[in-house]
């Protein structure tokens, strides 16, 4: 017997013709490839789709803080412009306060000019727009008469060096005085331009 | 290619034995399968399964034609089955003979299988299945003769209650392969521990459910066989015993006697023995041993 066959018993049975042979190993891997293959396929979709949904996960989170940060954006753009408006005011209240500076120093020898016993009805002071040099300066006394008038335009001139210009002075009933000039501060030190002043422009009228 | 062909190979089916192919050992073709080893006499049947385990199952027997017990046990076999498989051992109809100088070239035994007259000539007859071995050490071969009638009666009555036969084989001639295999294998030991010694005689007896073939071997010739159907009963082993004890005188006292059971039978060997005091008898038998050779374990 043959040692290759000794382990096999023989077979009298009738032969079906179509039996085949078994297929060698070595093709054992055709399949597996194709299960490992499908099993790939499945683990790389599976991890896709996981990747996938992790992205629109966070492609919807980043847009919700893009939402949020736009929303905070304009909070912020609105608080600037407020702040921006609130500064321009501010800018203008520090350039009203600067401007206004050199008339503090004029209202304030006003006020302290008038005597106890005279009264002032109204007091105007405005910096000319296109010559800030000159303010004009209106004033109503409604009592105290001329000798407060005078007094008061005196002090200007003496103590701030003020000197009035096309100044006009009104009677009025009751013995209320309305009177405006424009004040041009004067350089002491310099006295070529008191002359040039005083040659050009007009006397103040309580000089006269 | 059909789609069961892709199917097989996805299944990894075509990388077994077909259950048909009788080149491939029986739990090859049936791997993590249960399947059923009949031995069918002529008035008895016995069988036990061969699990997915490939162990033998408990042996069991009815007594009565084939027709009948499968009649009887058909529906329960294929229950004990997975797909209806059997290996068939026939305990009738067949002869053995010694032949000499027969051809051994090569693609003779599928010569055999599909046309007996062109491998055999005028040896081969009508109506008959052959197996051939050789001996691989002297000229001489053992032909199995088996009616195909038997056999083809055999296959329509398993195919009729829903059973398929893988393996149609004469168990006793499969045992005396076995016995023979043994000798050889034992032979080439002693002669590669000392290779000017003489074997002596032996003589192979195989027992099947009543069948004996026994063949006489001097050194690596086999010299003689003789082989009988329904010779004895369980009850009565004389009848085998009567058949030997001629071969054994012709072989001379000195002769080793090597015997093989289907199942153990203690008392032949001392019925042997009383009748030739001093022979040198041996039982090779292991419990199962005609389920082995079916199944090839």
């Amino acid at each position: 017997m043959d040692s290759k066959l000794k382990r096999i018993c023989h077979d009298l049975k009738t032969e079906r013709p179509d039996v085949g042979r078994p297929l060698p190993g070595i093709l054992r891997l055709l399949p597996v490839g194709l299960y490992l293959s499908g099993a790939a396929a499945l683990g790389c979709s599976g991890l896709f789709l996981w990747q996938f949904k992790s992205a629109r996960e966070a492609r919807d989170t980043w847009r919700g803080e893009e939402a949020a940060a736009k929303t905070e954006q304009a909070r912020l753009v609105t608080e600037n412009e407020a702040i921006s408006r609130e500064e321009k005011r501010a800018e203008e209240a520090r350039k009203w306060v600067q401007g206004s500076e050199p008339m503090q120093e004029l209202l304030v020898t006003v006020v302290r000019s008038m005597r106890p016993t005279s009264a002032l009805a109204e007091l105007g002071l405005t910096r000319d727009k296109d010559d800030p040099r000159k303010i004009a300066f209106t004033m109503q006394v409604s009592s105290g008469g001329p000798t407060q008038l005078d007094d008061t335009v005196g002090v200007l001139a003496s103590a701030l060096n003020y000197r009035p210009y096309f100044a006009q002075q009104k009677n009025e009933k009751g013995g209320e005085i309305a009177y405006s000039a424009t004040l041009i501060k004067q350089d002491r030190k310099d006295p070529r331009i008191d002359q040039a002043s005083a040659g050009t422009t007009s006397q103040p009228s309580l000089s006269k | 290619m059909k789609l069961k062909d892709i199917k097989n190979v996805m299944n990894f089916e075509s990388f077994h034995a077909e259950p048909d192919d009788s080149t491939a050992p029986w739990v090859k073709r049936f791997p993590k399968k249960r399947s059923l080893l009949l031995n069918v006499s002529r008035k008895r049947v016995t069988w036990r399964v061969l699990e997915k385990d490939g162990s033998l199952g408990e042996p069991a027997s009815l007594e009565g034609e084939l027709k009948e017990v499968i009649a009887q046990m058909g529906a329960e076999w294929r229950e004990m089955t997975d797909g209806g498989w059997c290996s068939v051992s026939l305990n009738s109809r067949f002869v053995v003979s010694l032949e000499v100088n027969l051809s051994r070239r090569k693609g003779l035994e599928d010569l055999l299988r599909t046309n007996p007259k062109a491998a055999l000539g005028a040896k081969a007859e009508r109506g008959k299945r052959y197996q051939l071995t050789h001996n691989p050490e002297s000229n001489t071969s053992l032909l199995l003769a088996c009616d195909e009638d038997a056999i083809v009666k055999l296959e329509a009555l398993f195919k009729e209650h829903g059973l398929a036969v893988g393996r149609v084989c004469v168990g006793a001639y499969a045992m005396l392969l076995e016995l023979a295999d043994q000798i050889r294998e034992a032979r080439r030991v002693h002669l590669a521990q000392n290779p000017d010694a003489q074997t002596g005689s032996v003589l192979m007896a195989s027992l099947c459910d009543g069948s004996l073939c026994a063949l006489g071997q001097q050194e690596e010739q086999w010299t003689k066989l003789r082989s009988r159907t329904e010779l004895f009963t369980e009850e009565d082993l004389a009848p085998a015993a009567e058949l030997l004890i001629p071969m054994i005188e012709e072989a001379g006292s000195d002769t080793h006697v090597l015997v093989m059971h289907d199942t153990a039978r203690p008392g032949f060997v001392d019925q042997l023995i009383s009748r030739v005091p001093g022979l040198r008898v041996s039982d090779v038998t292991v419990p199962g041993q005609l389920g082995k050779i079916l199944a090839d374990l």
